[in-house]
């Protein structure tokens, strides 16, 4: 058995060493150095071609991590560069555009600036009207003329239809209130006798002998109250002497002032421009005369004072739509002449 | 002044390059003593593991290589060892092309044999029943007995290729020879 085992053993032996070192074929030192040096020649052609550039930008690429964690890093913290060195000089090169400088082109150019800067500002602040509608402003001006003293206030009137003038006479007597018209005979007694009155200032005295009633100076002789309307001697209208119209004596209207109030404007009418003015630019006051009666109408209105370019007629027909509260004597609506002035501008 | 001094230059530069030619032509006489002196022994290493005497020797060309490459070489302290290593590592990346190859050997030899098995095991003399046995072992028994055979390479050697410890290359050594043993005799039985 042992025997056995002993021989075994010695075939085992036998046999691996057979298996375990088997015999390289003849020239494997020759084979191995052929081979390290086609690696060596291998690996001096990969060199040359990167060293020229082949292999480096095609064979590398960056990972898209690695290319995102190198922007994060660039963007958080980055990398100083290197200064950079200028290597290149500036070479004197002929400039083509220039042509020197002349003193007399350089003031032109000034003048010519300035006379730019002048024309832009002077278009900004003038304002321009070319067919935008105009604005005006009305002003109205009531000039109360400077009322007379009260014996100078001769105005008034009167007259009854009569074939003729006034007679020649002594006026009756003068009275603030008119309650009896004088009257020419035959005139038939009243049952209350009331004294025919004028209604004229009562401080206004006209001295006459002739007994009969009329007028101081009239040539006439006989017996007449004179051609006028009312109630009055003479040939105008109303209670009073004389051509005019009212009470009073005298010819004309009653004059703003002393017991006379003025006219209150109620309602006013902004005139119209007319075309020719708006083209010639016409800017001024027209003056214009009017009546104001005892309703506060506007009557008898005319220009006194024009500026034409049919302005006094634009001014005229508005005047003639105003509205007045009356001018007011002893609590009585009366009749009054006065002047307004109408402006027109141009803005 | 400039021209003596540039001429000195290039001389210490030709100096240097001669330098650096001797030192390259001296490591590459080195190594290639070392071929001629290790090629057969790494030859038998890579053998041991992959069987077959054209993938050895790629494995072995290969080894070289990355040894040429490499500085590691210069510093070796146990040769034998750093080379059984380095072989042992290249031919086992080699392994499933030898094995491949292998089967297919086998099978071309089953199919060329002709007989029936048991007349050809009655032939076969002992010695290739002992070398099919030794095949048939389970590779972590095969490699360490194999290499434990190889001419010069101690058990040290051996535990260092395989990057094992020594110990257990020696426990492995002999449980794979009592178990060629008791094959080896269990078939003699079976031929009586």
């Amino acid at each position: 058995m042992r025997d056995q085992m002993e021989e075994f053993e010695m075939l085992l032996d036998d046999v691996l060493r057979e298996v375990a070192n088997p015999q390289p074929g003849t020239g494997l030192k020759q084979r191995v150095m052929m081979r390290l040096e086609m690696a060596a020649a291998q690996a001096l052609e990969l060199r040359g071609m990167a060293e020229v550039g082949l292999l480096d930008g095609g064979t590398k690429q960056e990972s898209i991590l690695s290319s995102l964690w190198s922007g994060l890093r660039e963007l958080v913290l980055p990398s100083k560069l290197s200064p950079l060195v200028l290597e290149s000089r500036p070479v004197v090169a002929l400039d083509r555009m220039f042509e020197g400088r002349s003193y007399r082109a350089a003031g032109w150019a000034v003048v010519a600036h300035i006379f730019a800067i002048l024309m832009v500002g002077f278009a900004a602040t003038t304002k321009m009207h070319i067919a935008a509608p105009v604005r005006m402003v009305t002003t109205e001006l009531v000039v109360p003329p400077q009322a007379p003293p009260k014996a100078n206030a001769m105005h008034g009137g009167g007259g009854q239809r009569g074939p003729t003038p006034v007679t020649k006479g002594t006026p009756p007597k003068f009275a603030e209130q008119q309650l009896v018209a004088p009257k020419a005979p035959p005139m038939m007694e009243p049952k209350i006798h009331i004294e025919p009155t004028l209604e004229v200032q009562q401080d206004v005295r006209m001295a006459s002998s002739v007994p009969q009633i009329g007028v101081a100076n009239s040539p006439l002789l006989g017996m007449s109250m004179g051609s006028g309307k009312g109630g009055g001697m003479g040939s105008g209208n109303g209670n009073g002497v004389g051509p005019g119209s009212g009470g009073n004596t005298g010819g004309g209207l009653r004059q703003i002032g002393g017991g006379v109030s003025a006219p209150v404007l109620l309602y006013q009418v902004d005139p119209e421009f007319s075309e020719e003015a708006r083209r010639s630019k016409t800017a001024g006051n027209v003056l214009v005369n009017l009546w104001v009666d005892e309703k506060g109408n506007p009557t008898h209105v005319h220009v006194i004072r024009g500026i034409g370019v049919g302005l006094d007629e634009k001014a005229v027909a508005a005047v003639k739509l105003y509205k007045f509260k009356p001018a007011m004597e002893n609590e009585k609506p009366v009749t009054v002449e006065m002047n307004v002035e109408v402006t027109f501008h141009i803005f | 002044m400039g021209v003596r001094v540039q001429a000195l230059t290039e001389l210490v530069e030709d100096g240097r390059d001669e330098l650096r030619c001797d030192v390259a032509m001296e490591r590459d006489e080195r190594f290639e003593e070392m071929v001629a002196r290790q090629a057969r022994f790494m030859f038998q290493v890579a053998f041991g593991l992959l069987r077959n005497r054209q993938d050895a020797e790629d494995a072995v060309q290969e080894a070289f290589l990355k040894l040429y490459r490499g500085e590691a070489w210069l510093r070796m302290e146990n040769e034998k060892g750093f080379l059984a290593r380095t072989v042992w590592r290249v031919a086992l990346d080699h392994l499933p092309k030898a094995v491949e190859r292998m089967t297919d050997v086998a099978e071309m030899q089953l199919a060329a044999s002709g007989g029936s098995p048991e007349q050809s095991v009655v032939d076969e003399d002992e010695r290739a029943v002992l070398r099919r046995l030794i095949d048939g072992l389970p590779e972590e028994l095969r490699q360490p007995l194999v290499l434990s055979s190889v001419e010069e390479m101690t058990s040290r050697e051996v535990a260092e290729a395989m990057g094992i410890p020594e110990g257990t290359v020696r426990t492995r050594v002999m449980r794979a020879r009592t178990e060629l043993r008791r094959r080896f005799v269990a078939m003699k039985e079976g031929q009586r």
